[in-house]
């Protein structure tokens, strides 16, 4: 028969001293099964972005943003597809001359501002959209998909998000319901980019555009223009 | 070059987290994966379950962030969840909580019995032995409610007993606790006497 006081007056329950406490509360933890599950729980995460200061993913977020300050379109097959994409432009970006800089927004620490010299990369260079065609199930290249399909250009995208902004903040526009979420920046609008449906989120504290799939909350594109 | 520093507020953390940022929500994680750990332990004992069982909660965890309410502190939502995953595990293994009988409400004996003599010389370092010995329903309230800093209600509805049963649990649980440790001059002197 089980314990079953609810007249329990725990008034006078001593509690169990602080060294009894502090052993309860200390096992000792596996390293390896620690970041273990750490890893699979980051892995369970439903949208990653991350920026890492170490040399070699600073290589990669650094890419990232060449990527983008070239409005180069990163195919969307998959989320795999554009770590891939990063991952080969690795080299080319690290023998690059531009300058990466990130500091801490003044009012919040988590907030990471990055400002691309923007110069030596035209969000408006058509060459560089040309450089990653889509690709149709053959592997052939398919410009015709590129055709009437939504914004071809970041810099067109920002001019959708700036107008979706204003109408969210004067209370003509609500913000799309979304499931995917972004760092330092809310939805504004969904639109279509190159054929992909995207959702676009404005940073006010950057001044930049971000592009996600709407499939799967995978990153398309972040564009800021150049002051 | 990049450089960013995280917050060590858990509150601005978490904000990050639910964002989409992943270094915060690493950063989140990992200040809360050893008291987790401690919990599982502590409910499960076996150390490879308790790692699983961890590392199951912390996915829940982050699974569970965009709806998290905010109503309770996160640390406390997190233990809830591996208490609340440590749990199924034991109810999955079949090991149901023992009944604990009408005569271990009588209140205890001064006089220890042979076998509390052997544990009170055991260290502090082996209080996990200690906790075993416990009744099983003992053990989960003392952890749930010292270990995983669950309020009464939190544990009543995990363990879906009444409150006041969760009450003298804990009570008793403790009581049983410290005469199997001995109070705490003895333990000084006998960590004394092994130093």
């Amino acid at each position: 028969m089980d314990v079953d006081d609810p007249q329990f007056d725990d008034e006078h329950t001593a509690t169990l001293p602080d060294d009894v406490l502090h052993a309860l509360r200390s096992v000792e933890v596996d390293e390896l099964a620690r970041e273990r599950a750490i890893t699979a729980a980051l892995a369970a995460a439903p949208q990653r972005r991350r920026i890492n200061p170490t040399p070699l993913l600073g290589v990669a977020a650094a890419v990232l943003l060449v990527v983008a300050g070239a409005a180069i379109v990163l195919p969307r097959a998959g989320g795999d597809d554009a770590e891939i994409a990063i991952e080969s432009a690795a080299d080319t970006a690290a023998s690059d001359e531009m300058q990466v800089e990130a500091a801490e927004a003044p009012e919040a620490e988590l907030m990471v501002e990055e400002r691309v010299a923007s110069d030596e990369f035209s969000a408006d260079e058509p060459a560089a959209i040309e450089a990653a065609p889509a690709m149709d199930d053959t592997g052939e290249a398919d410009t015709q998909a590129t055709v009437d399909d939504g914004a071809e250009t970041p810099a067109e995208l920002f001019d959708e998000a700036t107008e979706a902004l204003a109408g969210i903040q004067s209370g003509e526009l609500k913000p799309p319901a979304t499931d995917c979420v972004m760092m330092g920046g809310g939805p504004v609008v969904i639109t279509v980019f190159r054929g992909v449906e995207v959702v676009l989120f404005a940073d006010l504290a950057n001044g930049s555009v971000t592009a996600l799939a709407t499939s799967d909350c995978g990153f398309v594109v972040d564009y800021q223009p150049a002051p | 070059m990049v450089r960013r520093r995280l917050s060590d507020d858990p509150e601005v953390l978490l904000a990050a987290a639910r964002r989409g940022d992943d270094d915060a929500l690493e950063a989140l994680l990992r200040s809360v994966h050893d008291r987790m750990a401690a919990v599982a332990r502590r409910m499960l004992r076996d150390p490879g379950d308790a790692a699983d069982c961890t590392q199951e909660a912390m996915i829940r965890v982050v699974r569970g962030l965009a709806g998290f309410d905010g109503r309770s502190s996160f640390t406390t939502w997190c233990h809830r969840i591996v208490a609340t995953t440590a749990l199924d595990e034991l109810r999955r293994r079949g090991r149901r909580p023992v009944t604990v009988s009408e005569t271990e409400r009588e209140p205890m004996s001064t006089e220890p019995a042979p076998e509390q003599v052997s544990l009170d010389a055991l260290a502090l370092a082996d209080i996990d032995s200690v906790l075993a010995r416990l009744p099983e329903e003992f053990r989960q309230a003392v952890v749930l409610s010292d270990v995983a800093d669950l309020d009464y209600p939190s544990i009543a509805e995990l363990l879906g007993v009444p409150i006041g049963t969760v009450k003298s649990r804990v009570a008793r649980g403790r009581a049983q606790l410290r005469e199997l440790l001995g109070n705490p001059s003895e333990r000084d002197e006998r960590r004394m006497g092994e130093e």
